[in-house]
This record gives structure tokens, C-alpha cells and sequence, in this order.
């Protein structure tokens, strides 16, 4: 009796196994795709689940001590802690300006006014972008929309600590400033100030302090002893060499895999298409683009900036995955077809700070286009770090990078004149040279009124 | 007579256009942004920056003042106050624009800048920079809020 039921059991077993290999034999698919687990995608933290909150957040936000003393928090390990304690005092106030019940006026304000509020103790938060005001609504209100707010867009906020209990908006769309007082100050944030400033953070400038120029926009550091930033080797997500792994993602895009054709280009890209419905190309580099020949059947009902968000975090996560530090870099309003959508751009960081890719600085890590709810265009360029090591040596001052661009803009010989400097941060480049293993070194990233530059903040060259 | 009152005039008119005609002074290898001299401040870090010839050497050296005992006396010396992680040697880059951080002890410091151009030629600016902890400085202005110019006058008028 026994014997029989073991025999039983391995028989059930045998024909599980002899469909599986069935299927292996008769699907372009490799079976690691249908069964869920580990991804075509090597590396990547793909989550079901995603928070807007995660993806719209500050490029920096600098404390503000008093006077000409400052300190910049980025989402790096040094300081993520107080980033994190600091946005969450932030996030309290917006949800009092976007959800609160209260009545609230907002006055437009002098640039003096908001010139003071920045001298004395206070926080400045920066986005990349500045974001329509909708956005903010969903993120710290549920979507509710508050006539009393005036903003049209949000480049950044200050909040100040001391007696003037005050929140300043920029609104980079109408291009003023607008004044809320509140009720009472932030406490918290207040002692999360002093706290900060006990430790004695590394200390950041403008370069009006400095006296490069008359631009008081944006922080630099000076103390570059202070940083230990590594350099590594990355690896582009996809493994163009494996025909399978790149079948395998084509197989997310089309819902029919029996229809689509491939072509393989002399330069080694492989393009996919079902000739009705959308092409989907992958080059040897691992850049994917998505495309859709129709754009029919969208919603309109799902035309606003938030329904667009959703569906491409929604259409990331499902194709290729979320990678990890993703944030939202840029989000416009643009025209396709005669149809109103929105090209919303992605980046991705590195110990907080942002990638750039040689021979691609103006163009994101994801990109997405979406009209009335459904995503029409999909590009997609990630890559992941997988070695770092640390740099015995100081990072590059930021006077000696802008000496780089003044030496790369105007030649050899004679003076060189100061580049006029719009922003300067630091970040991480990718060098997509060579099939494996891209070089990944920290940078300097310089917008000056000729273009933007990239400097390595290492070896002090100009990369791009 | 005559002779003798043009000489004079000639001579006053040469003693005013000489008093009035700007010196042409040599031109300084180091243009500081901001004066370095007689500063105090409640901020322990400073910025240091300004103009000079391309490939002129600079030393930026931070010295704070420190009370020693000689026999019986207390004399002040200068101490160097090495800056933790920072070389105090740069060379001016191509736009002639220098700018570095230094970083100053409680009390008075002096900040040295010895500049070496391309032809060898040395000059050295140096400024007395005070440092005082905000708590000082509240309690200074708490004093002489509380000071009573009142009775400052009755007690000289005694």
C-alpha cells in the first residue's frame, strides 16, 4: 500500500516536471519568466507597491543656521538620517498648507523679503523640477484642491525657524514668491536644527559668499576633505549578449509573442514588433525604447499630471522594474498627435546622488510619455553599481572645476574668464565605454549659460 | 619781486597737483575679496578668496593666539592651527580666482596668506579674525541692554 502511494506521487511528479520542460521547449520564453522570482533584470528592486512620496522628493534641502552659515542635506548615508527628519517636519507643514481645514491666506513677497527669511534660521527645499501644484495636492492632501493656493508650479519652499513663522513658496511658473505665515513654528524642526548644528555638518556657501559672482541661488561646498565618495564599476541591467534575457523582456511588451517579429540591425540592436500595435527596440548598450504606432483607446478622464504619474510608475514597475533611488526628475506637459500628455523623466541616484551618462547628459534613465492615461513612449538606460572603492585623495574644489570649463571653453593660452555659473552639484558618471563593467566615478555637474559640463571630481578633466 | 612770486606760485601749484594726483601704487599679487583685517565673528568657518595671477602660489595659514607661561609672566604666542583634512598650499588656476574655507579657533586667530607669483615675487597679508561662540555674543548684548546710561551720566556729573 505504500509502495503504491510513493509510486503515485512520483508519477504526479514526473508529469509536473515533463510540463515544465514541455513548455520550455515549445515558448521562446525561458520558464524563469512565467515562474515569478528572480527577473530577467539582474539587480533590480522592483516593487509592486509604490509610494508617490518615494519618487517626488527634494534634489537637496539646506539648513540654514543664520547668517552665512549653511548646510546641505542630501539623501547620501551621511546625513540621510536628518534628511529623512527633516522632510518628515516639512512633509507636517505641507499637509497642514494641502490638507488642512483651515483657512490660510498666502500674500506675494518681496525678493528681499525672502532673501531675509533664507539669512535667518530656516530650510530651503529645492526640487529638480518645478512641479505643478497638483502634484503637491496629491502628495500631501489626497488630492484635494485648495482654491487658496495660489502656486502654479513648485520649484522650492523656505521655512523659517525663528520669530517669523513663515513658509515662502517659489512658484518657478509664475515666477514669484508667496508668503504664508503659520500659526506656530515647527518645534521640531527647530531642534532638529540645533542638533544639526552641534555636530558641526560640513559647511556649504553661495557663490555670493564666496564672491565668484552675484548668484546666491545654490550651495557649494569647501571642504572637500570631508567627502569620501567611491569610485566603482557598473553593469548595464540588461544582458544584450543573451538572446533569451532580451526575448524575455520583449515577451512584457506584447501580449501576444506568437505575432511579433524580430530583426536584428548590423549594429547589433534588436528591434521587435507585432506591426499593429508598437516596436520595441533594445541596443547594445541596453537603452530600450518603447514605442506605440496607435493612441487610441486612452482615457480621457486620465489626462491630469497624477493620472500620468501612476500610470508610469505602474508601466516601470512592470516593465524592467523600479530601480532603486528612482526619483522624479522632470515632469512636463507636452503634445502628441494633437493629443495633450505629459513626458515625465526619471533619474536615479547613487549614495544620494544623481547619474549621469557619458554622451547622454541631456537625456534620463527613464523617460515615459503618457497621454490620456496610457504610456505611448518608454525609453529605459539603467545600469548598477557593482563594486566601489575609496579614493585616498580630496574631491576636486569647485573653483578648480569651473577653472576646468573657463580651460575647455576658451582655449588654451591667455586669461581665462570666470564661466558664469547657473548650478553646480555633485553626482555620479557613468562611462558606457566597453561591453561590461562601465567605469562609475563621482563628478562635478556645472550649468553655465554656454551648456552644462561634467567634471571628473577625481582627476579634475572635463568628461563631457 | 616778480620773479621771485611766479617761483612760488609755480612751486604751491606743484605742491597741490602733487597732493592731489593719486600714487600709483604697486599693484598687489593677492587681491583679497573680502579684508581679512580686524574681523569678529561668530561663524567658525571663513572664506578665504580672491584674485591673483595664474600660477601663483599661495599659503593660507591659520594661526590662534595661546597664552604661555614665562616664569612668572603670561605672554601670548601664535600657535598654527593645522586645518584638519585641508592643505593649506594652492596654485591659482587659469581665471585667477581663488577661494578656500579656514577654520578658526575660539578667540583670536591670525590668518597668514603668503602668495609667490610666477616671478618669484613673495607677499604676505595677514589679519587678526576673533572668534566668539554665539553665547558670548548674547551676553555682550544682554550686558549693554542692560546698562543704564543714566546712571553713567549722574556718576560723572558727581
Amino acid at each position: 500500500m505504500n509502495k503504491e502511494r510513493i509510486k503515485n506521487w512520483v508519477l504526479v511528479g514526473l508529469v509536473l516536471l515533463s510540463f515544465g520542460l514541455t513548455m520550455q521547449l515549445w515558448l521562446s520564453v525561458p520558464i524563469e519568466r512565467i515562474v515569478p522570482g528572480d527577473q530577467a533584470f539582474s539587480g533590480q528592486d522592483s516593487e509592486e507597491i509604490y509610494d508617490l512620496s518615494s519618487f517626488v522628493l527634494p534634489q537637496w534641502m539646506v539648513v540654514n543656521f543664520g547668517g552665512q552659515s549653511h548646510t546641505k542635506l542630501i539623501k547620501d548615508s551621511s546625513s540621510q538620517g536628518f534628511f529623512d527628519e527633516v522632510y518628515a517636519g516639512i512633509s507636517e507643514i505641507m499637509e497642514y498648507i494641502f490638507a488642512g481645514g483651515q483657512n490660510i491666506t498666502f500674500t506675494e513677497a518681496s525678493g528681499d523679503e525672502w532673501a531675509a527669511a533664507r539669512e535667518s534660521k530656516s530650510i530651503e527645499v529645492e526640487y529638480a523640477w518645478t512641479f505643478d501644484t497638483a502634484i503637491f495636492s496629491e502628495l500631501f492632501g489626497g488630492g484635494a484642491n485648495r482654491e487658496s493656493i495660489p502656486m502654479a508650479g513648485i520649484k522650492g519652499l523656505t521655512v523659517t525657524l525663528g520669530g517669523n513663522r513663515a513658509v515662502y513658496f517659489k512658484d518657478g511658473i509664475r515666477d514669484t514668491i508667496y508668503k504664508l505665515e503659520l500659526p506656530e513654528s515647527h518645534q521640531e524642526l527647530g531642534r532638529l536644527v540645533n542638533r544639526l548644528e552641534e555636530q558641526d555638518p560640513v559647511k556649504y556657501w553661495t557663490l555670493k559668499e564666496i564672491g565668484y559672482s552675484d548668484d546666491n541661488s545654490f550651495y557649494v561646498p569647501l571642504d572637500m576633505s570631508s567627502f569620501n565618495l567611491p569610485v566603482g564599476t557598473a553593469e548595464k541591467e540588461l544582458d544584450t549578449s543573451a538572446q533569451a534575457v532580451l526575448d524575455a523582456q520583449a515577451s512584457s511588451f506584447f501580449s501576444d509573442m506568437s505575432v511579433v517579429r524580430k530583426i536584428t540591425e548590423m549594429d547589433g540592436s534588436v528591434i521587435y514588433t507585432d506591426s499593429q500595435t508598437a516596436l520595441l527596440r533594445i541596443d547594445s548598450t541596453g537603452f530600450l525604447e518603447y514605442m506605440v504606432y496607435s493612441y487610441a483607446a486612452g482615457d480621457k478622464n486620465r489626462a491630469d499630471i497624477n493620472s500620468a504619474i501612476e500610470a508610469a510608475l505602474k508601466f516601470i514597475s512592470v516593465h524592467g522594474g523600479i530601480p532603486g533611488q528612482l526619483y522624479l526628475q522632470e515632469a512636463r506637459e507636452v503634445e502628441e498627435n494633437g493629443l495633450r500628455g505629459h513626458l515625465l523623466r526619471f533619474n536615479y541616484a547613487y549614495n544620494g546622488l544623481p547619474f549621469f551618462r557619458k554622451g547622454g547628459l541631456k537625456s534620463s534613465a527613464i523617460e515615459v510619455t503618457v497621454v490620456e492615461g496610457k504610456v505611448v513612449r518608454y525609453t529605459r538606460n539603467v545600469h548598477h553599481v557593482t563594486r566601489a572603492r575609496i579614493v585616498q585623495k580630496p574631491l576636486l574644489y569647485p573653483v578648480k572645476a569651473a577653472d576646468v570649463v573657463a580651460e575647455a571653453t576658451s582655449g588654451p593660452g591667455g586669461t581665462k574668464s570666470l564661466p558664469a555659473i547657473k548650478d553646480m552639484y555633485l553626482g555620479y558618471c557613468i562611462d558606457m565605454k566597453g561591453a561590461k563593467d562601465h567605469q562609475v566615478y563621482p563628478v562635478w555637474y556645472i550649468e553655465t549659460g554656454e551648456g552644462a559640463f561634467i567634471v571628473d571630481a577625481y582627476e579634475g578633466r572635463l568628461v563631457e | 619781486m616778480f620773479r621771485k612770486g611766479v617761483i612760488i606760485t609755480v612751486l604751491i601749484l606743484i605742491l597741490v597737483f602733487g597732493a592731489l594726483t593719486p600714487v600709483q601704487a604697486t599693484p598687489r599679487i593677492v587681491e583679497l575679496i573680502k579684508p581679512i583685517t580686524d574681523i569678529k565673528t561668530v561663524n567658525k568657518n571663513m572664506i578665504v578668496s580672491g584674485w591673483a595671477e595664474a600660477d601663483t602660489k599661495l599659503e593660507i595659514r591659520v594661526y590662534s593666539r595661546v597664552a604661555k607661561k614665562v616664569g612668572d609672566q603670561e605672554v601670548y604666542d601664535w600657535e598654527e592651527y593645522v586645518q584638519p583634512g585641508k592643505e593649506a598650499e594652492l596654485v591659482v588656476g587659469p581665471t585667477g580666482f581663488f577661494a578656500r574655507e579656514v577654520e578658526l579657533k575660539n578667540g583670536v586667530n591670525k590668518v597668514v596668506i603668503k602668495a609667490v607669483n610666477a616671478e618669484g615675487k613673495e607677499e604676505v597679508t595677514e589679519g587678526l579674525v576673533t572668534l566668539s561662540s554665539k553665547e558670548e555674543v548674547r551676553d555682550a548684548v544682554r550686558n549693554l541692554m542692560n546698562f543704564n546710561f543714566l546712571d553713567l551720566i549722574k556718576e560723572i556729573i558727581k
